[in-house]
């Protein structure tokens, strides 16, 4: 949570206030309005005095939530306002103003079941807590699903912006942006986009305004703002001009910026501002929602890409299109649309897509989808994966409790049959049931809601941060319609079960048969539990088996040899302003000096740097020739993993030299350029001979780089794309980039250097900021994110769901042992072995189980291919995980039925046939 | 404007036991129910809904006021006063009370 004063004993105070406060608006506006907040110091006092314990804070807020629901449906209803105005009502013939008789009927039968329910607390707890669990589990995901899957994106008809880019499958490419060139066609061809715009991400460092920082930034075509239909808040969007010339320096920032480092300054529109070195006019600031391609994007600049750069450039595929679907379009006409303008560009560029560098990418083709999709990316599946377990669990959380109200329904079934031959007419059972179910129904809603509002800001806290939108999931509207329609839903399913069971032929039998024993309605109701118990089990089965493959599958990922040590190793990022760090010898004597400074802090053993660290995003990959294959070889040109390293880097990130020698600090010249290969590498394009000596390069031509070491296979692109074909450059032809990212590796815990790290880098740029600081397993912890978060939901779902799966075959268990009372205890009086009614019970219990864990191996092996995607070095059929799950259930089952069987053996036949 | 004090009655225990408490003296919300909870533990927790929602009828029919409150209260509670008619009604009240166990111990016999 934000504020750092609540602390475990406030969070109830700050969300039953909210929720006092919420629900105050049930009460009359007058009464609202001059005493609400008398009302709210009035709660605020009574909590804050001396209302230590969990159970008495629990108990007052019941309470005093109760309380203000009782009195809202009695003002509502125009009861007991004031003692002149309930004279005058009696005076009227019992006839009150607002509500009927009919009203007062439901209040009455609705105190009636609060005082029958709070004479069985174990019962009505067991409901309350089975429904809170059930519910607000599944709306907390809910919460996630709906602000991050189902609300539209926050721009104007949202659903015609698609994602417009290219795929080139012959090249190995799934995706390939657009070029400028493809976008000026777009803009002159398309009949089937209104607009189209591009955009590409960068960072550069903000200066001048207190702390240098870094911000990332987009490069946009001022079209982006109109597919986007977004208008700045003041000032304007980059005119043409702007847009195709690069001596406009001009930028617009977001609204977060402009509040945070330029206090909301209205005048700020024509100032200059230093973005990465240079100096840049704001022309306008973007309003407070707008967030565009992701939230951390705070300055967008214009391309700056005329007519003669496009045709210069047109080869350079590097810009993100998003398009605005004219009314009529679809992605399957916009699909044959973009086929026909591909065909057009390649006409146009033969150079390039004939003979040129993209000759091989014979087969172009559009990818379009819709833009939400690609904001969201593979997090999509695991979501639908995670809301679908919570959905399972609210399925068991339901027939626990449906199981529940049956067998209390057959308790009272007696009392039923008494009330209704006493002349309680149908409808005043059915409302007295109603009234019960809707009670119940009603505190596990709260109940729901309690857990929804603490849930949903601890899902976004450890839920996967990558995630589009997830720091704006909020607890709103649609989330309490959920919770609503949810405990309505139950209240009417739990009051129509007893009432069936009174209907089917029960009272007659109740009153004829003590209403415990035989009868047929006694079977089909035994026989409907069983039912439920057997679901409840497979349910709970699919669960287990669900959580049990993530966790496998993260145990997979965990134990997964990296091919590195990332103990006591930080990373950050530096970046260069490109025009400062002009070329590339101050680039390389930059990080010269880093480096320096960074060995000579105390504790530091080693320190290097990398154009890329291991997880990367993006990482780069290009064609890698070899001197000794000829030209037509398969391998020739193959993608591999490059990167620049200084020549301490391996070393200190872990990785160890299979043979040859490391990169030394004499490497580092053009006169004789050395790089590093891993052992897979070596593997594809030297498989069985020594690849030291061997000669690469990043085209046919050369210059040829010397290989001189052979590293262990590295998981550089995470751990489930397995060992990566990576090649470390020392030196040119891969050029310094103006970013470095830096690995320390230090003695103890590598946090603990962040503030000398920034001061080394201070003493080389003042002005440079360390960005994204991080312990080097914080980067694997966070490249599985996804996959912990999904194991995280699924564990706790999966415990959940055996938890209260035990429950039910304690109850189910326990009742039939307690019908049975008779029977079993004369058997054990006429000398039956306790072995026997041992077996008798364990095999009544244990049959359902047995079926329920059958149906939940089926539904799991049908469910496997969704699981599919999700794991890792685990198949979705795994039999040890399934094997475990079945026995887990089984065992926690057996444990429930250990209570029963103890009454049946130990049941005194002479009390049993006394209470009869 | 005269009052039919019989109007008002019967009240319930916690308008009754309202009023008794605002005869001592004028007090706030959380205060007025401190006090009904001590002096009759029988009525059980004073929830504020229910509190607020009776004093308000009351205050209507002209039974309590609202009276500025105590300086040392730091909060700035409103404050409640029994008025005139208030203890008109709370007297009817008890003597109605009285009679009615007056009636009781006649039926059943003097059972103190």
């Amino acid at each position: 949570m934000a504020s750092g004063t609540s602390g475990p004993g406030n969070l109830d105070l700050q969300v039953g206030e909210a929720l006092y406060r919420a629900l105050m608006f049930l009460l009359p506006s007058e009464l609202r309005r001059a005493f609400g907040e008398e009302m709210v110091g009035f709660v605020r006092q009574r909590v804050a005095e001396g209302h230590r314990g969990l159970w008495e804070r629990t108990r007052v807020w019941t309470g005093t939530i109760g309380d203000l629901i009782r009195e809202a449906l009695m003002a509502r209803a125009g009861l007991g306002a004031s003692p002149a105005r309930r004279g005058a009502q009696k005076r009227n013939g019992g006839r009150m103003m607002g509500g009927g008789p009919r009203f007062e009927q439901f209040l009455s039968s609705f105190q009636l079941a609060l005082r029958g329910l709070t004479k069985r607390p174990v019962f009505s707890g067991a409901v309350v807590l089975t429904l809170a669990l059930g519910i607000g589990g599944s709306s907390a995901i809910f919460a996630v699903v709906n602000g991050v899957l189902l609300e539209s994106l926050p721009f104007p008809e949202s659903d015609r912006i698609v994602s417009v880019t290219m795929r080139a499958p012959s090249i190995d490419r799934d995706e390939m942006l657009l070029s400028g060139a493809m976008l000026t066609l777009m803009q002159e061809e398309s009949r089937e986009f209104e607009s189209v715009g591009v955009y590409s991400t960068f960072t550069f460092n903000l200066t001048g305004s207190g702390d240098p920082e870094e911000l990332p930034f987009a490069v946009a075509t001022s079209s982006l703002f109109n597919v986007l239909k977004a208008e700045p808040q003041i000032g304007r969007i980059f005119s043409l001009d702007e847009q195709n010339n690069r001596s406009f320096d001009v930028a617009l920032i977001s609204d977060g910026l402009w509040r945070r480092k330029f206090g909301s300054d209205p005048t700020i529109i024509g100032r200059s501002i230093d973005l990465g070195g240079r100096a840049r006019e704001v022309i306008g600031v973007m309003p407070g929602g707008f967030s565009f391609p992701s939230s951390d994007v705070q300055v967008w600049i214009p391309v700056g890409m005329g007519a003669e750069v496009v045709q210069q450039q047109a080869a350079g595929h590097w810009l993100t299109g998003v398009g605005r679907l004219t009314e009529n379009a679809t992605l399957v006409t916009a699909e044959s649309d973009m086929v026909r303008m591909i065909e057009i560009l390649r006409e146009r560029y033969p150079h390039v897509y004939s003979t040129g560098p993209l000759a091989a990418a014979t087969d172009l083709s559009p990818r379009i989808e819709p833009l939400k999709t690609r904001l969201i990316g593979d997090f999509g599946h695991t979501l639908w994966l995670v809301f679908g377990s919570v959905g399972l669990l609210l399925a068991v959380a339901c027939a626990n409790v449906a199981n529940l109200f049956v067998v209390r329904a057959e308790a009272r079934e007696t009392e039923l049959t008494l009330r209704r031959t006493l002349g309680a007419r149908p409808a005043e059972i059915l409302r007295l049931l109603l009234g019960e179910s809707a009670v119940l129904a009603g505190l596990g809603g709260v109940g729901a809601v309690l857990i929804t509002v603490w849930g949903v800001p601890l899902l976004r806290t450890y839920g996967p941060q990558d995630l589009y939108r997830l720091n704006e999931v909020t607890v709103g509207g649609p989330v309490f319609l959920w919770v609503l329609v949810l405990t309505v839903l139950s209240a009417l399913v739990f009051a129509a079960l007893p009432a069936a069971n009174l209907t089917g032929g029960g009272f007659t039998a109740g009153l004829r048969g003590g209403g415990t024993r035989g009868a047929t309605a006694g079977r089909g109701r035994s026989r409907f539990r069983q039912a439920m118990l057997a679901g409840q089990v497979a349910l709970a089965l699919v669960l287990l088996v669900g959580s049990g493959l993530m966790l496998r599958t993260f145990q997979e990922l965990r134990g997964a040899e990296l091919g590195l040590d990332a103990t006591g190793v930080l990373t950050a990022r530096v970046s260069m302003p490109p025009f400062q760090y002009r070329s590339p010898e101050q680039r390389d004597a930059f990080q010269r000096s880093l480096i320096e400074e960074l060995r000579a802090v105390p504790g530091v053993t080693s320190a290097g740097w990398s154009s890329q660290l291991p997880f990367a995003d993006e990482p780069v990959t290009v064609g890698l020739y070899t001197e000794n294959l000829s030209a037509g070889d398969p391998r020739q040109g193959r993608d591999v993993l490059l990167r620049r390293v200084s020549p301490d880097y391996l070393q200190t990130i872990g990785v160890d030299l299979r043979s040859g020698r490391w990169i030394l600090e004499t490497d580092q010249s053009e006169d004789r350029p050395v790089a590093i290969v891993t052992a897979a590498l070596a593997e594809v394009f030297w498989p069985g001979t020594d690849p030291i000596g061997r000669r690469i390069g990043t085209s046919e031509e050369g210059p040829w780089v010397d290989v001189v070491g052979v590293v262990q296979n590295v998981l550089e692109e995470g751990v489930a794309h397995g060992a990566s074909e990576a090649a470390y450059f020392a030196a040119p032809p891969m050029p310094v980039t103006s970013f470095i990212h830096l690995a320390i590796k230090a003695q103890g815990d590598p946090v603990r250097y962040l503030s000398s790290l920034q001061s080394a880098l201070w003493r080389v740029d003042a002005d440079l900021p360390v960005v994204a600081p991080k312990p080097m397993d914080r980067l694997i912890s966070e490249a599985t994110a996804a996959t912990s978060f999904a194991m995280m939901i699924l564990l706790v779902a999966g415990l959940t769901a055996l938890f209260l799966g035990a429950i039910g075959v304690y109850g189910v268990v326990s009742h039939w042992v307690n019908e049975r009372a008779r029977e079993l205890s004369i058997r054990v009086a006429i000398g039956a072995e306790p072995a026997d009614v041992t077996r008798t019970v364990l095999a009544r219990g244990l049959g359902t189980v047995a079926i329920g864990i059958g149906m939940g191996l089926v539904a799991s092996l049908a469910l496997a291919p969704v699981m599919e995607a999700l794991l890792f070095g685990v198949t979705a059929s795994d039999p040890v995980t399934f094997a475990g799950a079945g026995s887990v259930l089984l065992l926690a089952a057996v444990v429930a039925m250990i209570g029963p069987t103890r009454r049946a053996l130990g049941s005194d036949p002479m009390t049993v046939l006394r209470t009869e | 404007m005269t009052h039919d004090v019989k109007a008002f009655l019967p009240l319930t225990p916690l308008e009754f036991r309202v009023l008794l408490v605002l005869a001592n003296g004028a007090l706030h919300g959380y205060a007025i129910a401190k006090e009904v909870e001590r002096t009759d533990p029988g009525l059980g927790k004073i929830y504020p809904t229910n509190l607020y929602r009776r004093l308000q009828g009351m205050a209507g029919d002209g039974l309590i006021d609202e009276v500025p409150g105590a300086d040392d209260d730091a909060r700035r509670s409103r404050h409640f006063g029994i008025t005139a008619l208030g203890e008109r009604v709370a007297r009817a009240e008890a003597s109605r009370l009285e009679a009615a166990l007056v009636e009781a111990r006649r039926a059943f016999g003097t059972g103190d």
